[in-house]
C-alpha cells in the first residue's frame, strides 16, 4: 500500500512540475505578445499558478496543452507601427500585421506532418502569424515548410526557451521596433542608408522575441552609469 | 563552395570570355546570372526533395504491404522519388517516418520498434559465446526499424544514393536504385539456373557435349539474349557495378543457403564471373568436364 501511495505521489509531483513549467512558458508568451503590441489584458498576462491550474490542468494535474490554444488581435498602435508610408502607387497601404494564433503542441516530436497541419490551420483561418510552441526541437525538413506557407508568418519556440523571459534580464537592454516613419526620420537625420547601420540577425533571441523581420530597425536603449540613457540602432537582416 | 559548382562556374566563364569583345562588366553580369540560376536550381531541387519526402511518408499505400514483396507501384514511386536524394535527405526521411511511428524503411508499413528502456545502449547477444559475442547497439538505431531485416533493406538503398547534391550532378547519369530484394532475386535466379544445369547434367550424362550446349543455348534464348536476361531477373535494370559501392557493409548472400546444393557448382553462385571460380573449385567428380564448362558458362 505504502509503495502505491509513494508511486502515486511521485506521479502527482511530476504532473505538477510539468504544469508549473507550462505556466511559466504561458506567461512568457503572453508578455511577449503584449510587448509586441497585441491586445492583452493585464490579468491575462499575470495569471496566477492556481488560476492556470484551474483552467489548463487535466484530471491528473498535468497540463492539457490542447486547451491552451489562443489568439490575439493587434492594438491600433501596433497596426500603425506596421503600416508602410503611403506612396503615390499605394496611398493607403494595409498594415503588415494581423491576428496571431498560438498553439502549444501536444506532439512529442515535430516533423513535416505536424508542421504541415499547423501551417494549414494558420492559413485556413487567415491568421497573419502563427506561433507553435513545441516540447522538443523541430526536424530540419519540417523547418523547410515554414517559408513555404507565405503570406502567413510562422514562428516556433521550444517550451524550455520560454521558461524565463530573456528581455527581463537586467543585462538585456530594451529593444524597441521603429515604425516605418521613425525609420525614415532616423536615416534622414543621420544621412545614412539602412545598410550602414549595425545589424541584428532575425534569429537573435531578442529579435525572435519581438518577431523582427528583415529590413526593420530596432532602437536599443541602454543605461550606463557614466552616460545615462543612450540609444543605438540595429538593422534586422 | 562545392568543387563541382566551382568547376561549372569556371567552364562557364572560360566559354564566355573567349568571345573577346565582351566587357568585364558584361562578364560580371553573366557570372551573377549564373550563380542566381544555380541558386534557383538548388531551391527547386530542395523543394522537390521536400515534396518527395512528404509523399514517401505515406508509402506503402497499403497497411498490409509486405516489405519483402512490395507492390510494383510502390517500388516505382520509391525508386523514382529517391533519385535526387543525398544520403542526408534519406536520413531525414527515416527520421520523419519514425516520428509518425513507422518503420524507417520506406516500403514497410509496420510501426518501428519501441524499446522499453531509456538507456542509450542495448546489449545484444550475437553468435558465439562469451563477451566477444556481445554487441552494444545504440537504442536509437534499433528504434529506426521494425526489424533487423528492414534495417538492412534501408541501408542497402542508402549506400546507393549519390553524395553529390542533385543540383550539381549535371552530366552524371542517375543510376537506377536497387532494392535488397532485387539483389536477392538475382541471386535466387542464379541459383535456380545452376540447379537446372545440374539437373540437366545428371539426367543426361549420356548426351553428347554438343547436345548439352545446344540445350543450354535454348535455355538462354528462352530468357532472351544475355543482356535481356539480366533485365528479367529483378524488378529493375541491373547495374552490376553498383556492387562496388556496397562494399562489405551489406551482407553478402549467405553461403549456407547456397551450400545446400551439393553438386559441386554452388561456389559459382557467389559472383558474376563464375567461369574461373568454377574451374578452380569444382569437385573431383566433375573434373573431367571442364571443356563443357567453357562452352556453357557464357550462356548464363
Ligand atoms: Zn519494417
Amino acid at each position: 500500500m505504502d509503495n502505491q501511495d509513494a508511486e502515486r505521489a511521485k506521479i502527482a509531483a511530476d504532473a505538477d512540475r510539468e504544469l508549473t513549467r507550462l505556466w511559466r512558458a504561458w506567461r512568457t508568451i503572453h508578455q511577449m505578445c503584449q510587448d509586441r503590441g497585441y491586445e492583452i489584458g493585464e490579468e491575462e498576462v499575470k495569471i496566477s499558478l492556481n488560476d492556470f491550474r484551474k483552467d489548463y490542468a487535466d484530471p491528473s494535474g498535468a497540463p492539457d496543452r490542447k486547451k491552451m490554444n489562443t489568439s490575439f488581435r493587434p492594438t491600433d498602435a501596433m497596426l500603425t507601427k506596421y503600416t508602410a508610408l503611403p506612396t503615390k502607387a499605394e496611398p493607403h497601404p494595409p498594415p503588415q500585421i494581423g491576428t496571431i494564433w498560438i498553439e502549444f503542441s501536444s506532439d512529442a516530436s515535430i516533423g513535416i506532418k505536424q508542421m504541415r497541419a499547423f501551417a494549414q490551420h494558420v492559413s485556413q483561418h487567415k491568421f497573419y502569424t502563427g506561433i507553435l510552441v513545441t516540447q522538443a526541437s523541430i526536424t530540419p525538413a519540417a523547418l523547410k515548410i515554414i517559408p513555404v506557407v507565405l503570406p502567413s508568418i510562422i514562428e516556433t519556440f521550444q517550451e524550455q526557451d520560454l521558461l524565463v523571459n530573456i528581455t527581463h534580464h537586467e543585462l538585456v537592454p530594451t529593444h524597441e521596433l521603429l515604425s516605418a516613419e521613425q525609420k525614415v526620420e532616423l536615416l534622414k537625420r543621420y544621412r545614412l542608408k539602412e545598410s550602414q547601420l549595425p545589424r541584428i540577425q532575425v534569429g537573435d533571441p531578442v529579435a525572435k522575441y519581438l518577431g523582427l523581420r528583415k529590413g526593420q530597425v530596432v532602437k536599443i536603449i541602454r543605461r550606463s552609469e557614466t552616460a545615462g540613457r543612450y540609444a543605438s540602432y540595429r538593422w534586422a537582416i | 563552395m562545392p568543387h563541382s559548382i566551382l568547376k561549372n562556374a569556371l567552364s562557364f566563364l572560360s566559354n564566355t570570355s573567349t568571345s573577346s569583345a565582351r566587357s568585364s562588366e558584361d562578364r560580371n553580369k553573366k557570372t551573377a546570372l549564373y550563380h542566381a540560376q544555380l541558386l534557383q536550381q538548388r531551391k527547386d531541387v530542395e523543394a522537390l526533395i521536400l515534396a518527395y519526402t512528404e509523399a514517401l511518408l505515406e508509402v506503402p499505400s497499403s497497411p498490409a504491404a509486405d516489405p519483402a514483396r512490395p507492390r510494383l507501384q510502390d517500388i516505382t514511386l520509391v525508386k523514382d522519388s529517391l533519385k535526387p536524394f543525398q544520403p542526408s535527405d534519406y536520413d531525414s526521411l527515416i527520421e520523419e517516418r519514425n516520428i509518425n511511428k513507422r518503420c524507417g524503411y520506406v516500403l514497410c508499413p509496420r510501426p518501428n520498434r519501441q524499446e522499453d528502456t531509456k538507456a542509450r545502449y542495448r546489449i545484444l547477444h550475437g553468435k558465439g559465446r562469451g563477451s566477444d559475442s556481445l554487441k552494444f547497439v545504440d537504442r536509437h538505431t534499433l528504434e529506426q526499424w521494425c526489424s533487423d531485416d528492414c534495417g538492412k533493406r534501408a541501408l542497402y538503398v542508402k549506400l546507393q544514393l549519390n553524395e553529390e547534391p542533385a543540383w550539381t550532378r549535371v552530366g552524371s547519369p542517375v543510376g537506377d536504385i536497387l532494392l535488397l530484394e532485387d539483389e536477392q532475386n538475382i541471386q535466387k535466379r542464379l541459383e535456380y539456373d545452376f540447379t537446372l544445369i545440374g539437373e540437366l547434367r545428371s539426367l543426361d550424362l549420356g548426351l553428347e557435349e554438343d547436345e548439352v550446349v545446344a540445350r543450354m543455348k535454348a535455355l538462354a534464348i528462352e530468357r532472351g539474349d544475355e543482356e535481356a536476361s539480366s533485365r528479367s531477373f529483378g524488378l529493375a535494370e541491373i547495374d552490376v557495378h553498383e556492387k562496388r559501392d556496397i562494399g562489405g557493409k551489406v551482407s553478402a548472400p549467405d553461403p549456407s543457403t547456397t551450400e545446400r546444393n551439393s553438386k559441386g557448382w554452388s561456389d559459382s553462385i557467389e559472383g558474376y564471373t563464375p567461369r574461373c571460380t568454377r574451374k578452380k573449385t569444382r569437385g573431383p567428380e566433375s573434373g573431367n568436364r571442364e571443356d563443357e564448362d567453357e562452352d556453357m558458362m557464357p550462356t548464363i
